[in-house]
């Protein structure tokens, strides 16, 4: 999995590409914190539109980043999941607490 | 017709897809639609996560990867020998983990019963776990 970084009107936009799991969410999670952290900015979008691959490492990625957000008072949204991630998704209560959007595919 | 295979691996993160692809591989024989090669893919990669991160904790161990085919029945085994799990019933439960610190979901078996057909749980403490997932393609 690729992790890249843009700042798009002061939120962070992490672009994770390729597949998520147990394996590469550890090092998708450190770079993701320190980028975060180091930039001091308040609200984050994880940008979902190239993954190719996800199981529920995902889920946990995406929950430990909406505490790291909250806890600095921001917002996190979750953008371009692909219908076929729905499920997934759906299964983890996401919906109920993070603005997730599904990108057209 | 019918078709089987076993491999065994080392207990590395790694291995995670590794297993998705030799399972891959095995179920395209098949020809299953996308969303039920999806599905399979997803339910090995949580069942070997959890023989790496918790039949194991890091330590070294083998993962046994067998599957088997019968007409459109898809049946797969992942067997760790590792620390075992004491309540099935609770480390099933939606939610449920031993490793929050980790930023694990609890959703591994949630996420294996709603995309298979059928999940069955064999453990015994420090003899290891073994994941029976069945699913027709």
């Amino acid at each position: 999995m690729e992790v890249a970084f843009g700042i798009k009107s002061n939120v962070l936009v992490v672009r994770l590409t390729g597949d998520i799991d147990h394996h590469s969410c550890e090092h998708a999670r450190y770079r993701t914190d320190k980028e975060f952290i180091e930039r001091r900015l308040r609200d984050m979008e994880i940008d979902l539109s190239g993954v190719t691959f996800m199981d529920s490492s995902a889920l946990g990625f995406v929950m430990g980043r909406l505490r790291l957000v909250k806890s600095l008072g921001g917002c996190l949204l979750v953008t371009g999941v692909k219908k076929e991630f729905s499920k997934m998704i759906k299964l983890s209560g996401l919906e109920r607490v993070v603005d997730i959007s599904y990108g057209e595919e | 017709m019918k078709n089987w295979m076993e491999v065994t691996f080392p207990a590395l993160s790694l291995n995670e897809s590794l297993a998705r692809l030799v399972v891959s591989a095995f179920v395209l024989g098949l020809d299953p639609d996308v969303d039920t090669l999806s599905d399979i893919k997803t339910a090995v990669s949580e069942a070997v996560t959890n023989a790496v991160i918790h039949g194991y904790d890091g330590k070294a161990g083998d993962v046994f990867l067998r599957l088997r085919s019968e007409e459109r029945k898809v049946y797969i085994e992942i067997e760790d020998r590792g620390c075992g799990i004491d309540d099935i019933k609770k480390a099933m439960e939606p939610m449920f983990t031993t490793k929050a610190s980790e930023e694990r979901s609890g959703l591994g078996f949630t996420v294996m019963e709603s995309f298979m057909d059928l999940v069955e749980v064999e453990s015994e403490r420090d003899k290891g776990t073994t994941v029976r997932l069945m699913k027709e393609v």
